[in-house]
């Protein structure tokens, strides 16, 4: 389970309801594998489960990179953006 | 048949949905039709007799899709794409924007399975075969003009980032900070063009290197701030700072909250969040005497509390400022905040304070720092960092 950003785990946003990362949580309880990953997901329902709670781990979760070869595998290594024009006009 | 016929065709099947009674057959047959035939989202958000939760749908591919071709994450957005359901025209879209993220991800078997999900009868379906051959599941054996230049742009070599970044280790070996400072700031400058978020990441690196190596971090502050705004500057560069200097650390994140105050947008769970924030670094540096530092704190908790009682009126008046500023930012957390954490760490602080001196909330040295007429001319040990509060 990637759990480096719960936000996009959870599909959710500092402006969810809780009742939408309720849903999310039920749903992703519904998918767990093991009962490991049950209370993993239990654990970091948690760290979200509130609006105050979801600003705070808005506030501290961007992580620096321990190293700078980390920018090569995270830039260098990943496929460019190029915008939606281009995606756009295969379809033309 | 060419382009011209399909378009023609495409706005007759669009024109004659839209003029359909929802819910009925043809309603239903058009739009299973319009599902595989949509090619441009936008096209729908701008038309006219669209209903309002169509126009909706329309909106939110078209932001992902943007968001995701040019590598921004838009939590919003994505949020509310979990909502266009199978038996919407978008549904295929919604399909490809997941499968797009998920590809550049890395995650693959995601990508796979939102991909299996498009119609082949839908045009979208040429994106299968363009991402399964990006991702060398499948090659397309006759690739056109179009297709190679697109596929050649996603993993156009940029060989160029890694001589920067060659450049800046370099730098730092030789301990060259002037080369140092300039190439990182133009490295963030590049960055923050296309990748925001990794942009973020690398301005914690380089804050948190330059502390490290006693190097001003004054132009790479400056450049975040041209970059990601005040708010968003002061964030990372608390972030970057809370390991070596908790400190100054503290002191950007409270810049960060007052420039948010500023802002028309924070909400009271944001602001809570922030105070618990403040709280927690309160709690490690409690101790620190420094005079400028205190005084810089001091100054800082005054323009904090000054926007705190102008946005929320009430909510903070009940706490007045105290001598001990560690101490005031503790006890005001618990007014906005409620996190069982922050209530722990005033009821420790009012047991600690009341074990040293018997009934006062602050320790007699801390007091006797942050007044005015007890703060030196000049220092030899002031921090680089507080320099920018001057």
């Amino acid at each position: 389970m990637k759990t480096d950003n719960l936000f996009r785990l959870f599909n959710i946003s500092t402006d969810s309801e809780d009742y939408e990362v309720e849903e999310s949580f039920q749903k992703l309880i519904k998918k767990a594998a093991s009962d490991s990953e049950k209370i993993e997901v239990s654990e970091i329902f948690h760290l979200i489960d509130t609006k105050e709670k979801r600003y705070l781990y808005f506030l501290t979760s961007t992580k620096g990179f321990e190293d700078i070869s980390e920018l090569d595998n995270a830039i260098i290594s990943r496929p460019n953006y190029i915008g939606p024009r281009q995606w756009l006009e295969l379809l033309d | 048949m060419n382009r011209e016929t399909t378009k023609t065709k495409n706005d007759q099947s669009l024109k004659k949905f839209l003029s359909s009674v929802p819910g009925s057959s043809e309603y239903i047959t058009l739009r299973n039709e319009l599902k595989c035939q949509l090619t441009d989202p936008g096209s729908l958000e701008k038309a006219d007799r669209v209903t309002g939760d169509l126009r909706e749908e329309a909106r939110t591919i078209s932001d992902a899709f943007e968001a995701i071709t040019n590598g921004m994450y838009n939590p919003e957005v994505f949020s509310n794409m979990k909502d266009i359901p199978e038996n919407s025209l978008f549904y295929y879209w919604r399909e490809l924007i997941y499968a797009i993220k998920a590809f550049y991800e890395k995650d693959y078997t995601e990508m796979e399975n939102r991909l299996e999900k498009i119609e082949p009868e839908s045009p979208l379906s040429l994106f299968k075969s363009l991402l399964y051959h990006l991702t060398g599941k499948n090659f397309i054996k006759n690739i056109n003009i179009r297709q190679k230049s697109f596929i050649d742009n996603i993993i156009k070599d940029r060989s160029f980032i890694r001589s920067v970044i060659e450049q800046i280790v370099d730098s730092l070996e030789y301990e060259m900070e002037d080369l140092f400072l300039e190439t990182t700031d133009l490295l963030l400058q590049d960055l923050n063009k296309n990748y925001s978020e990794t942009a973020g990441r690398f301005a914690i690196w380089s804050i948190k290197t330059a502390s490290r190596y006693k190097y001003s971090p004054t132009d790479l502050i400056a450049t975040c701030r041209k970059s990601f705004g005040n708010t968003e500057a002061y964030r990372l560069t608390a972030i970057a700072l809370s390991n070596e200097e908790p400190d100054i650390s503290l002191l950007f994140w409270i810049q960060s909250l007052i420039s948010k105050l500023k802002s028309v947008d924070i909400t009271i769970h944001e602001t809570a969040a922030y105070m618990t924030i403040i709280s927690r670094a309160a709690e490690i540096i409690k101790n620190s005497s420094d005079t400028y530092y205190l005084e810089s704190l001091n100054e800082l908790i005054k323009s904090m509390k000054y926007e705190l009682d102008n946005k929320f009126a009430g909510i903070s008046s009940n706490t007045e400022i105290e001598n001990n500023p560690f101490a005031f930012l503790i006890r005001l957390s618990t007014n906005y905040s409620s996190l069982e954490e922050n209530k722990v760490r005033l009821t420790t602080l009012n047991a600690n304070s009341g074990k040293k001196t018997g009934k006062n909330t602050y320790s007699k040295d801390v007091k006797s720092c942050v007044s005015p007429e007890n703060i030196p001319k000049t220092s030899s040990n002031k921090p680089i960092q507080l320099g920018l509060f001057d």
